[in-house]
């Protein structure tokens, strides 16, 4: 065994350029595997995270009225149970962190253009703290320390396609819970909302509850919280969302509730089209990998015809000797899988620090949507995968020439010209 | 079947044995069966006895390197059945008949065959290693042994192409020899060598034979070689014409 590795070692290094070149094909579908592998976690990755961190959080409920009309984003679909569900997260997940809001349909304009949004009614100094999207901070007073009367946070995609600057004024236009439509003019643009949501970016506006509650009749006679749309909830461990939905729905069976791991399932989804893409590309290579490999050992079982022979002669077993081609192969595939996982790992680890900032490539691939910063996401599986396609590769490549080596017989093999 | 109860290990009963080491008998090899047909060696019987120091002598294509091929397992005889030790090696199967060349057949190639990639030390090391059953200590005392015995202690690391054809049969008589076979078989050892050369690698033989009571065959075309040998055997067209014996 011993013998058997160090003939295969020095074998391997006695065509050294065949051997390089061989080497270099696994490389490079080793490599390109680990790298689009992380290329598509991170983006998956990525916007999962974007999903949790703007939208949604790891669980959110709402009534299973309000779902049907949701497009609409209705104010007057009864939601009695939003501070219960509130509290029963309280107290059975006593970290999560626990947000309400309103959602409804806003129009807004500067007075030349209007354009229709979504408006969102919320606690500005714990939605802040709940969600990713900037801060939520007030404007600054007005002459003489006077507070003023409206503000509003936008999304920067939205604020620019009017071409609004923070402190400038547009007005509001809604549909209140009551049915009434009431508008608010003046209101002060107080800060860009920033997520890589594009729902959150192009088509938000934000209004704190202050004037926001009353602004859409949010709170009636007699009630002693604000109307809710929605309940969100965000966990130390996102996997207590299952067990979070399933205690909402058993009390509370008019409501629906969604984790983020049911939110994001098209994303999976169409993550795992795009990984089909790339590992469509690195089979390929890995094929031409594969056939490189296969030609190496077939060259080598070929040129060595009369030392296969004398190693027969010698009473080496036919299976010794597709060991041993086997075994240089192997050693082959090993350093190029090795190095390639080196390679690509190195590489996707950089891109894990160092984004690729993408402009104006909102769409791309077909349309697939793709996070604005491009986070590679290097997974100690992507190593071992990566790894072991390419033994894999390596191996299936040299089985056949192994053993048609070991086929040799060894008269004829002795005949054969050195 | 008759079984020799001897074993490879230590080839010192020569003469006493009445078992020969190798025998052919009434070994037949056709090629191109049908019309063009050759038979590379009719009906040939041949007992090598232990000790002995044959030379295989003929013209070219008369069947020398076929006897030598049938003797060692590397060939089989299409008629007829060849003995090693006493075993018919006639029904084995490939995995068998490398292990009766393994055990008991040592070879000797034209163009030396020795492993590229291996030292002349590991080279005869290898043939042990192959073996197995040899200790590392007992392997490394007869491979010394054996460099000695060639004169190779100093080129002991080099690989082949660092070695003279000369050194490189040497090299190859220590592969064969130190895992102390039945036999050991030569097809023309001294055909790519100078004649002085020649006359060296046959000396080297002919001292195994006589301190080691190493059985050789090797065949040849070179009359001085042949009269080194003590049993000379002569083929024509596949047939054996002749065998002297010479007084030793
Ligand atoms: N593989 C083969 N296919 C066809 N014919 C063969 C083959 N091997 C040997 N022969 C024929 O068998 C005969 C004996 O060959 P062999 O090699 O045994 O002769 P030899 O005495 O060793 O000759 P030389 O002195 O040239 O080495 C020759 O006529 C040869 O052509
Ligand atoms: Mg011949």
């Amino acid at each position: 065994m011993n013998f058997m590795l160090r003939m295969a070692f020095r074998n391997a290094l006695r065509n050294r350029r065949r051997s390089l070149f061989t080497i270099a094909s696994l490389v490079l579908g080793v490599g390109l595997f680990v790298a689009a592998k992380s290329f598509v976690d991170g983006i998956e990755m990525t916007m999962v995270s974007t999903q949790i961190d703007s939208e949604h959080g790891h669980l959110r409920v709402v009534t299973k009225a309000y779902l049907l009309d949701e497009d609409y984003r209705p104010l007057d679909v009864p939601f009695d149970d939003a501070s219960a569900v509130a509290a029963l997260f309280a107290k059975t997940f006593p970290t999560a962190q626990v947000e309400s809001r309103a959602q409804f349909m806003a129009q807004i304009g500067d007075g030349v253009r209007t354009l229709n949004a979504r408006g969102l009614v919320v606690n500005p100094e714990t939605y802040e703290k709940m969600f990713r999207i900037g801060a939520l901070s007030p404007p600054p007073l007005g002459e003489g320390g006077v507070q003023p009367k409206a503000w509003a946070w936008m999304g920067a995609d939205l604020a620019s396609a009017f071409g609004l600057k923070v402190g400038d004024r547009f007005f509001v236009k809604a549909k209140t819970r009551t049915g009434t439509v009431n508008a608010q003019d003046g209101v002060i643009l107080a800060g860009l909302l920033q997520s890589g949501s594009a729902m959150t970016d192009n088509f938000t506006v934000i209004v704190p509850s202050s004037w926001g509650a009353k602004f859409l009749n949010l709170r009636r006679e007699g009630e002693t919280v604000d109307y809710a749309t929605e309940v969100f909830a965000r966990f130390g461990d996102p996997n207590d969302a299952e067990a979070a939905e399933a205690a909402v729905l058993d009390a509370h069976p008019s409501l629906d509730a969604e984790t983020w791991r049911e939110n994001t399932a098209f994303v999976r989804a169409f993550n795992d089209i795009r990984r089909q893409h790339f590992y469509l590309v690195v089979g390929i290579i890995l094929l031409i990998g594969a056939l490189s490999v296969a030609n190496t050992s077939l060259m080598a079982a070929f040129e060595r015809t009369k030392e296969i022979g004398t190693l027969l002669a010698l009473g080496y077993r036919a299976s010794s000797v597709r060991a041993l081609f086997l075994t240089e192969t192997l050693l082959i595939g090993a350093v190029g899988s090795l190095l390639g996982v080196a390679i690509g790992g190195t590489a996707s680890a950089w891109f894990e620090r160092h984004p690729i900032r993408l402009t104006g490539l909102d769409e791309v691939e077909g349309g697939m949507p793709m996070p604005p910063l491009l986070y590679f996401k290097l997974s100690p599986e992507a190593l071992l995968y990566g790894f072991l396609i390419g033994l894999m590769v390596a191996t299936v490549a040299a089985l056949l020439p192994a053993i048609r080596a070991s086929k040799l017989d060894p008269l004829t093999a002795l005949r054969e010209e050195a | 079947m008759s079984t020799s109860p001897s074993s490879s290990s230590s080839p010192t009963s020569a003469g006493v044995d009445s078992v020969p080491v190798v025998r052919l008998e009434n070994a037949t090899r056709v090629y191109n069966p049908g019309e063009n047909e050759v038979r590379a060696i009719d009906g040939v019987n041949l007992d090598v006895a232990r000790g002995d120091f044959m030379a295989l002598v003929g013209p070219s294509g008369s069947g020398k390197s076929t006897v030598l091929h049938s003797l060692g397992c590397l060939d089989r005889p299409d008629v007829g059945r060849v003995f090693v030790e006493g075993q018919d090696t006639t029904t084995l199967n490939g995995d068998a008949l490398a292990q009766v060349r393994n055990q008991r057949i040592g070879f000797i190639f034209q163009s030396f065959n020795l492993i590229p990639v291996f030292s002349a030390y590991e080279n005869i090391e290898f043939s042990l290693q192959i073996l197995g059953n040899v200790s590392p200590a007992e392997s490394r005392e007869r491979v010394n042994e054996m460099l000695a015995i060639l004169g190779l202690e100093k080129q002991k690391d080099r690989r082949p192409n660092q070695l003279s054809g000369g050194q490189q049969q040497r090299v190859a008589i220590g592969r064969a020899l130190v895992k102390r076979p039945a036999i050991i078989l030569a097809d023309e050892p001294t055909a790519n060598l100078d004649r002085r050369t020649s006359e060296d690698i046959i000396g080297l033989m002919r001292r195994m034979n006589e301190d080691k009571h190493a059985t050789f065959v090797f065949s040849t075309h070179d009359e001085h070689l042949m009269h080194h040998a003590r049993r000379v055997v002569r083929l024509v067209d596949g047939k054996i014409v002749s065998d002297e014996r010479k007084a030793a």
